[in-house]
């Protein structure tokens, strides 16, 4: 454990660390581009320079190892100087393009560029032209005039997504990044080029043109993509709306979690965003006694639902309720629903897997099969009914009344059973095959409008915030089901997700560790 | 530092006040006549040079103003007559009445990359502090018209849009 | 979509003997892509991807190794291919006629083929390793010079006919009975030293048989107490990197011979692989034993086709008698010494960029620490050496260390060989102690400007070092004296200048040649020498502004000491210089727009 000073300032180590992790670990930032601690050292930009006692040239403190007794400074004149120039090299073949860049405002040329103060260029001859505004992947658009050649991107293709699409072509200042040869950058994990880009070369397409970056809120969420749960922040824009046609979510962008996803997340979870702003379903909907869904208000609703409810728990007992929880719901969420349901009402059957959702793609990265971020929840919470029975149970008419959350039962066999069960209850977010059978529908809201926790395939507790109101008229599926157990009677009157949390884990958010909690055979 | 307050009191002729009154009065009669000479002359076409008072006959005459004044925007044409902006928000993001709405779109020209797909400015909330001139690093707006009239008989004919913006610049653009 | 590539049968084999000779399949990259250009003549797409397939290794990588070598075609050339080197010393006698002459005779500009595919040509500006000859030019495999543009009529008339080309030979400079002592040129102009047998006979192979016969150590102390220094640019004491190699880390130990001779002005280690291969390879085998290597590799830069020729026979011939092989002149010592060809990067001269490029990637300097001696080639100690330096050690072994460090001034020992060049009467390679003055060299040794014209300054070391001016001729030739004159001995490389030489315009032609050597790896030396010489062409042709001048010395201090390697340093103590010991050209080609010594200029070069 070397113990060194940094500007005046001492601090041990692990060994093995370099100067910069040091000097992070007192909260001084050094300037740097190619660094990045998920891949391996190149020490080529030349920003992280740092004056160290007793050697005679700078030294990039990415790569120097931290020994015991150095005396190490980040501030003197020659480091500023040079870190000054750097910039001032960088800057030599590198377009004006910051006011139509997407980067601009998240762009480290730009931060370092203020805070080193480098603002008058004595640069008077012609720039390189190279390729703008190709798209190199189905996510990822290259500018390669813009490209600062910190190789980060390379190295993210050789080391981490090990698909090698990516390398630097040619010398010296003709060097350029670009794609192997009748390549594309369409590896699982494509998207993440983006994230560690620190300018404008590598930018998402999806996002480009859309908004503004100063425009953006964010907030710490879990992605629902898979049972991974990546660690994610939700971008949003709720102020201008006439911004990329109305979308509040602009993009998700993954968060720093050791333990999980590290630095990453695939493609598929950062761009599978769309379903929060489309199709969903705005306004809670009942079936006319002719045949079609219309347009409802919550209280008209939430009576017919309640009295159906009442009405079947006095005739048929709980027997004649069937409930088809989702993984998709937050372990609040499914506790409120054991709660009222399981324990209150005495419903034997809840179940949440639905089993025809086949596995999907997988992989030894971040991908898992199961496509839904609570399975686990779910399972420790002990809703494992078999769904399929309970389908059955409902059509051939044992259970009367069916209430189904968020599934969207598309198989041929269970669209027959649902066709051939009495009233169906939909509980969810968006327009789906069951949606269209069902007798009543209250709009839910997804994970980026409520708070909540998912407990990811390895027995993870991770915590999620809300980052939007719900959509129109949905509303938080706590609220639903707090107002349908108040209309039965049943005294439910938890106030937000986290007094369920309160009641069920015994903790408070606050207390929840930052990376997340094993359960470790914990079971509530 | 101290203050010295000195009082004084007035003197009888200041009291009565009739001096100031009558040097008032001498004012008032001496522009009186001046009109009232110039104004008939105009009548018999003569002295048409001099001005007869200093009221500006609106609409036909107009305050001269300086071209620095912030008036009516417009946006600014490159030499194909296509619009300078690049739809970069810099004005849309300065602007402190949040008047300026801004929608980007991709450029087919690599060189160019962006432009405006929507570019409104709702005059009913703007200040005219000129922020957005400023802030624009493509020159492409401008506040140099020289219009100042521009009423509309609903709010929403005060939100201009790109086209009617773009319409107060020549195309192409003068040499 | 071209075709797809197979080697022939024939190439197939010596595809996998190429294999064998490296413990890893990428390691054979630089070499399988030469069997097919050679095979084809270019390397398309088809010819990527079954290199890919072959070495196991991602396209990617071939394609980043394809691109950043420049000898490399990649799209069809020209029957015979013609490079005309524009460098410094090759500048400085005139090859900007030749260029002009060239364009016209062939009718087509650089980079281009002729309308009837007979030929294809580039004016190159890294130097060839010729400067004896200039200006040259290299057609196919050999090279010819010096260059007049009938010669270069004759050329080409007998090179389009088939016709052997009657060379010239280049002057005979390296034998005059004025150098005081020949250690390692004494077969120079000899073809026979080619011949084991014959070098035998010469006593060759005595040292290394000396050497067997010791203790590794005491060789290691007696070449350290010898005060042999690194002979290819940085001086650094050979006893002393020896020593920094662990014994003890059970890793195979490596040794390189750096033949990637590419500094400008340099000339001399092409003279020791023609005409002494031998001798190169008795050093090899002294100092393999002497620091327990087994394998060893000689990287020698691509364009050095005749040199590696030569130098592939008389392996061939040692393994044959029993020199090299399992038991190295009948003693209990194996040692393997395979031939490697470099494809065009003077920043594989840089003993990590070297490594990297033998590993089979683009030659990229690693970041030190760590050193090549603890973790160098394969991630095993590596001992990186210069031919010269290598062929001292024959004589070291045999007439010991104090003899050696006797001929040199103190501190040093020994010869070295110094490549003569520019406007002198007699360009060569001359073998002279370490400590002979600048003046005897240029003045007795080299004949003395040519035309007998005023010295207006001289380039000590290489393009790398800071130029002096005729006040210094007097500066002793060996590494501290030129250290503390503000220059660097270096590869020993001298380039003069007389008086007729606009200094802007030859530091505009040093900054090419280091801005298109830049592997760009590192901002500094990538974007410095780029815009450094954008700045020298643009005050060179009449654009420049009075800032430049300060500009350029802020940026010279800028790219030193902040970049992996020493180009950066290099270049930036090169223009440095001439910026400063020649403001007043500078100044007068930014007043007035033009150039007052291309006005005063009274003979045309050459």
């Amino acid at each position: 454990m070397p113990s060194l000073e940094i500007n005046g300032q001492s601090i041990e180590v692990e060994t093995g660390s370099n100067v910069l992790q040091a000097a992070e670990q007192l909260d001084i930032h050094v300037p740097r581009y190619c660094y990045h601690p998920g891949l391996s050292v190149a020490g080529s930009c030349r920003m992280c320079l740092v004056e160290i006692e007793k050697m005679p040239k700078l030294a990039i403190s990415c790569h120097i190892q931290a020994q015991d007794g150095m005396k190490v400074s980040t501030e003197s004149e020659k480091v500023k100087q040079a870190r000054k120039s750097m910039l001032e090299f960088l800057l030599v073949n590198h377009p004006l393009d910051c006011p139509v860049c997407d980067q601009s405002g998240e762009c480290d040329l730009q931060n370092y560029y203020m805070e080193v103060g480098q603002y008058d260029s004595r640069f008077l001859e012609n720039k390189i032209k190279r390729r703008k505004a190709v798209p190199i992947g189905p996510h990822v658009i290259l500018d390669q005039e813009r490209c600062i050649l910190c190789t980060r991107c390379t190295r993210f293709c050789n080391e981490i997504s090990q698909s090698n699409e990516l390398g630097v072509f040619n010398r010296g200042n003709r060097s350029v990044i670009d794609l192997a040869p009748a390549k594309t950058l369409d590896n699982p994990y494509s998207g993440n080029v983006i994230d560690i880009c620190p300018v404008g070369a590598l930018t998402e397409r999806e996002f480009r043109f859309q908004c503004r970056v100063w425009y953006l809120s964010t907030q710490e969420s879990i992605c629902n993509g898979c049972s991974r749960g990546c660690n994610i922040s939700i971008h949003y824009n709720t102020s201008l709306s006439y911004k990329a046609g109305g979308k509040r979510v602009q993009r998700l962008k993954p968060r720093l979690n050791p333990h999980v996803n590290r630095w990453w997340m695939c493609d598929e979870g950062r761009f599978g965003y769309e379903f929060i702003d489309h199709n969903r379903i705005e306004s809670p909907q009942l079936r006319a006694v002719q045949g079609k869904l219309q347009t409802s208000d919550w209280e008209q609703v939430l009576q017919e639902v309640s009295t159906g409810l009442k009405t079947t728990l006095e005739n048929f007992g709980p027997e004649g309720i069937g409930v088809i929880a989702s993984p998709q719901l937050s372990n609040e969420e499914l506790y409120l629903i054991r709660k009222i349901f399981a324990e209150s009402m005495g419903v034997q059957e809840i179940g949440t897997r639905n089993p025809w959702e086949k596995e999907g793609f997988e992989d030894d990265f971040l991908i898992r099969g199961d496509k839904n971020p609570n399975s686990r929840g779910a399972e420790e919470l002990g809703l494992n009914s078999d769904v399929k029975a309970i389908l059955e149970k409902a059509a051939s008419g044992k259970i009367k009344i069916l209430y189904i959350f968020q599934h969207n039962f598309e198989s041929p066999e269970a669209q027959e059973m649902l066709g051939q069960a009495g009233y169906v209850i939909f509980q969810g977010t968006n327009w789906n095959k069951t949606v269209e059978v069902s007798n009543a529908v209250l709009p839910g809201a997804t994970y980026a409008e409520k708070d909540g926790t998912f407990t990811n395939f390895e027995g993870r507790l991770q915590r999620f915030q809300q980052a939007l109101l719900p959509l129109s008229e949905s509303k938080s599926d706590i609220e639903i089901l707090s107002t349908l157990a108040r209309k039965l009677g049943y005294p439910v009157t938890y106030l937000d997700a986290e007094e369920i949390f309160r009641e069920w884990w015994g903790r408070t958010y606050q207390e929840l560790e930052e990376f997340g909690e094993l359960l470790n055979g914990q079971k509530r | 530092m101290a203050i010295k307050q000195v009082e004084r009191d007035l003197t009888f002729r200041e009291r009565i006040y009739i001096l100031e009154i009558l040097k008032a009065l001498r004012l008032t009669a001496r522009h009186l006549f001046r009109n009232l000479f110039v104004h008939i002359a105009h009548r018999f076409g003569l002295l048409r040079r001099l001005r007869g008072g200093v009221t500006y006959q609106y609409p036909e005459e107009r305050r001269p103003f300086s071209p620095r004044l912030r008036t009516l925007h417009r946006l600014t044409r490159r030499q194909d007559g296509s619009p300078r902006c690049v739809a970069c928000m810099m004005c849309e993001t300065v602007c402190p009445a949040h008047c300026i709405y801004i929608v980007g779109g991709e450029h087919p020209d690599p060189q160019i990359e962006k432009y405006p797909v929507r570019f409104d400015i709702d005059l009913g909330l703007c200040v005219f502090c000129g922020y957005c001139v400023e802030a624009c690093p493509e020159d492409a707006i401008r506040m140099d018209t020289g219009k100042l009239e521009f009423s509309s008989y609903s709010r929403e004919g005060l939100i201009h849009d790109l086209q009617e913006l773009l319409s107060r610049s020549t195309t192409p653009p003068k040499r | 979509m071209s075709s797809p590539f197979v080697f022939t049968s024939e190439n197939q084999e010596r595809f996998q003997q190429i294999l064998a000779r490296y413990p890893n399949k990428r390691a054979a990259m630089l070499p399988t892509l030469h069997l097919a250009h050679e095979q084809q003549g270019h390397i398309t797409p088809a010819v990527e991807e079954v290199v890919a397939e072959l070495l196991e290794v991602p396209l990617v990588d071939v394609h980043e190794v394809l691109t950043f070598y420049t000898l490399y075609f990649r799209q069809p050339m020209g029957r015979h291919h013609l490079r005309l080197c524009m460098s410094i010393s090759c500048w400085l006698r005139g090859s900007d006629r030749i260029q002009v002459h060239l364009k016209n005779k062939l009718g087509v500009k650089s980079g281009a083929i002729t309308q009837d595919g007979s030929f294809s040509w580039e004016a190159v500006p890294d130097c060839l390793g010729a400067c004896d000859m200039a200006p040259m030019m290299q057609v196919d495999e050999d090279y010819h010079g010096p260059l007049t543009p009938e010669r270069v009529d004759q050329i080409l008339e007998a090179t389009a006919q088939g016709q052997e080309i009657t060379t010239a030979p280049p002057p005979d400079n390296t034998k005059t009975e004025a150098l005081p002592i020949q250690l390692i040129s004494e077969h120079f102009g000899n073809s026979q030293a080619r011949e084991l047998e014959w070098y035998r006979k010469q006593g060759g192979y005595e040292g290394a048989q000396k050497a067997l016969e010791m203790q590794p150590k005491e060789i290691v102390d007696r070449v350290t107490h010898a005060n042999l220094r690194g002979l290819g640019g940085a001086g650094f004491p050979t006893g002393r990197k020896w020593s920094f190699v662990p014994q003890d880390t059970g890793k195979t130990i490596y040794l390189t011979a750096n033949a990637d001779e590419s500094e400008p002005g340099t000339f001399k280690d092409r003279y020791l692989m023609e005409w002494d291969p031998h001798l190169l390879l008795e050093g090899i085998i002294i100092c393999a034993y002497a620091v327990g290597i087994h394998t060893a590799y000689i990287y020698i830069r691509g364009e050095y086709l005749r040199a590696a020729q030569i130098l592939q026979k008389a392996i061939e011939e040692a393994y044959r008698e029993g020199v090299l092989g399992e038991r190295v002149l009948g003693k209990d010592f194996q040692l393997d010494v395979h031939l490697h060809r470099g494809a065009g990067a003077y920043i594989c001269g840089e003993e990590t960029g070297l490594l990297e490029s033998l590993e089979g990637k683009k030659g990229w300097p690693r970041l030190k620490p760590p050193f090549p001696a603890v973790v160098g080639l394969f991630g095993c100690p590596t001992v990186i050496n210069n031919v010269e330096t290598l062929s001292q050690l024959p004589k070291i072994l045999l007439k010991g260390a104090e003899w050696f460090a006797g001929i040199a001034c103190s501190h040093h020992g020994g010869t070295r060989l110094f490549a003569l060049s520019g406007c002198v009467k007699r360009p060569g390679v001359y073998e002279l102690p370490l400590g002979t003055s600048l003046r005897e060299l240029i003045y007795e040794h080299g004949g003395g400007v040519l035309g007998d014209k005023q010295l207006k300054a001289v380039i000590p070391g290489g393009a790398s070092a800071a130029i002096l001016t005729e006040k210094d001729l007097d500066v002793s030739l060996d590494f501290d004296s030129l250290m503390k004159a503000g220059s660097m001995l270096g590869s020993g490389a001298v380039i003069v200048m007389d008086e007729d030489v606009c200094m802007v315009r030859a530091c505009q032609n040093i900054m090419r040649f280091f801005a298109h050597e830049s592997c760009g790896q590192c901002t500094p030396c990538r974007e410095g020498t780029g815009w450094v010489y954008q700045i020298l062409t643009r005050i060179a042709e009449g654009a420049g502004t009075p800032e430049d001048i300060d500009n350029l010395a802020e940026l010279a201090d800028n790219m030193s000491g902040t970049s992996i390697c020493a180009l950066s340093d290099g270049a930036a103590m090169s223009f440095r210089s001439y910026v400063k010991k020649f403001r007043s050209e500078f100044e007068y080609h930014i007043l007035h727009k033009r150039c007052d010594v291309e006005e005063k200029k009274t003979t045309v070069n050459a």
